[in-house]
């Protein structure tokens, strides 16, 4: 896409939906999900207005919906930056219910480390496009998918998963 | 399972519960909805700018007026300074200032008014929070396994009280099940307390031995000494604000309400309030306009800083200790500024995201987690 060539109107109908998924697997959680987005279209129109000049929109959107989430607690957490919003409905549990044991497991990963795993295997962004997405170093990133992983195994939702999906 | 077969699990997971979403937010939203966010456009400045400086030329010939009239002699009184903003390269002392507070792999959790700032850190499954004095000294506060009995969460500290947010680790990692209340003299564990099983915990706060958290709407003051508990809001409560000097909650309306101390936006001795307030108990910054104005306690001296940033850049205070001040702009998302209201002078830094300062320390993160002990470095020039 051109810069300078992308409406928001025409760049929200065709990524709302996609950037809605990408919203719910990185935070469990569908209204939230929806907030993520929604919030990421009214930044971008308060700073852009209706004409994108942007080269990498999508990467922009993900890029801002990431951060959303990821200094969610931050803000929330109240202790020193007094003048951030605070989210204007309580979060409804992640779907506990689910039988998927992996996804039960990221459910309890610390917002980073499920952010990498997110970008990784359901965008598939590579180690330093991650790192650009999320403000750190490649070396973090590999730190945090590392962790992540060992999370993972240990887990024993998930051990007893792996076994029965053992041949 | 081996490493190959995990990564397909995780990338099939992802793949199939994305799936289930079949709608995202409709865009352009209800006219109220977007109203707020158009930035000034359509406004005509010229006729409220030509009328503001005919106001203030009347305003100066008056007070001149007055000054040459008087004969009496009045004490000196605090002045405000307006300086312009420069950027100038970050001196290698600096550099070496935030290289040499660069914590590895650790995350900040917050910060007490003396400058101690508590961090968690993984060691193999453990899970440490530790917190690092002034002069660079630890203490162990909490130690547990990275998975299975919680996570410590952005937490409170003052000069008596630690107080540790655990999330719980079996739904969700962004639900608080219980606050940890922490002698800090002593690191022992005063008082757990466990929150209601099924309601949403979404902000803390701790300001004069008090512990405030808002619990499914309704805001709950805990006297930690005593351990009495009390609802002093019922279930309208949309936010909690603290602050250094102050506690307060925000209603649906996004009005705030003190509960204790002075209004998180307002700077104590001075009227008025003040829009993006950041402190450090002794200095206080906000915006005014498109300027940064900083503010101290015990000179009584304010200071305008000019320029650091474009008219639309979208500048947020991130924090303030002693003399300089941390900046983010929207439009440079990883790179933050400090700026030196003894001069103007503005550097930028690997460091965006404040999560306290206090007592001459800034604890932030974005590229580099990092604590930097501003106090001891020299002054930024031009």
């Amino acid at each position: 896409m051109d810069a300078g060539t992308v409406t928001l109107t025409g760049f929200a109908r065709e990524h709302s939906i996609g950037l809605t998924r990408f919203a719910y697997v990185l935070t469990g959680d569908r209204q939230l999900a929806q907030d993520l987005v929604q919030d990421c279209l009214l930044a971008l129109y308060r700073r852009f207005g209706e004409t994108l000049p942007l080269g990498a929109p999508l990467a922009y959107a993900r890029k801002t919906i990431t951060n959303g989430y990821v200094s969610r607690l931050r803000r929330l957490s109240s202790a020193e930056l007094i003048t951030d919003i605070v989210p204007d409905r309580p979060l409804p549990p992640a779907d506990s219910t689910d039988q998927d044991a992996v996804w039960r497991v990221l459910a309890t990963l610390p917002q980073r480390q499920r952010a990498v795993l997110v970008l990784r295997y359901y965008v598939d962004l590579s180690d330093a496009e991650i790192a650009q997405t999320m403000g750190c170093r490649e070396g973090t990133v590999r730190s945090l998918a590392a962790r992540a992983f060992a999370a993972l195994r240990e887990h024993p939702a998930l051990a007893t998963d792996a076994e029965e999906h053992q041949p | 399972m081996n490493q190959e077969q995990l990564e397909a699990e995780v990338r099939r997971s992802l793949a199939r519960h994305a799936a289930t979403i079949d709608a995202g937010p409709g865009w352009p939203p209800e006219e109220e909805v977007l109203a707020p966010h158009r930035a000034g456009r359509g406004v005509v400045w010229w006729p409220i700018a030509a009328a503001v400086v005919a106001v203030l030329a009347v305003i100066g010939v008056v007070l001149t007026i007055r000054h040459v009239a008087s004969d009496r002699h009045r004490p000196a009184t605090p002045v405000t300074v307006t300086r312009t903003a420069c950027t100038t390269v970050l001196p290698q002392q600096w550099q070496r200032a935030i290289d040499a507070g660069t914590l590895p792999s650790q995350m900040i959790l917050g910060g007490a008014p003396d400058g101690a700032i508590l961090v968690r850190r993984g060691v193999g499954t453990t899970q440490q929070t530790v917190l690092i004095a002034p002069d660079g000294s630890t203490r162990m506060v909490d130690e547990r396994p990275e998975l299975g009995r919680g996570i410590v969460e952005f937490s409170l500290i003052d000069r008596k009280w630690i107080v540790l947010p655990i999330s719980s680790a079996a739904i969700n990692s962004q639900s608080v099940a219980e606050l940890d209340v922490i002698d800090r003299a002593t690191l022992h564990l005063a008082e757990r307390i466990p929150l209601g099983a099924g309601n949403h915990v979404d902000g803390w706060a701790l300001f004069s031995d008090h512990l405030y958290w808002t619990e499914s709407g309704r805001v709950v003051d805990h006297d930690i000494p005593t351990r009495q508990t009390r609802t002093v809001v019922a279930g309208r409560a949309h936010g909690l604000l603290g602050s250094p000097t102050g506690v307060a909650w925000t209603d649906a309306q996004n009005v705030t309400h003190p509960l204790a101390g002075s209004r998180p936006d307002q700077v104590p001795g001075r009227p008025g309030t003040h829009r993006g307030l950041v402190s450090d108990e002794t200095t206080y910054a906000w915006l005014s306009g498109s300027d940064i104005a900083w503010y101290s306690a015990a000179t009584k001296q304010t200071v305008i800083v000019s320029g650091v940033a474009g008219r639309n850049a979208g500048v947020t205070l991130q924090g303030v200790a002693g003399p300089y001040i941390l900046v983010s702009l929207d439009t440079d998302p990883y790179v933050g500024r400090i700026v030196d209201s003894r001069t103007g002078a503005v550097v930028l830094v690997d460091l965006v995201h404040l999560v306290h300062s206090g007592n001459g320390v800034f604890a932030a993160d974005s590229l580099r987690t990092a604590i930097l002990h501003v106090d001891r470095l020299p002054g930024l020039h031009c």
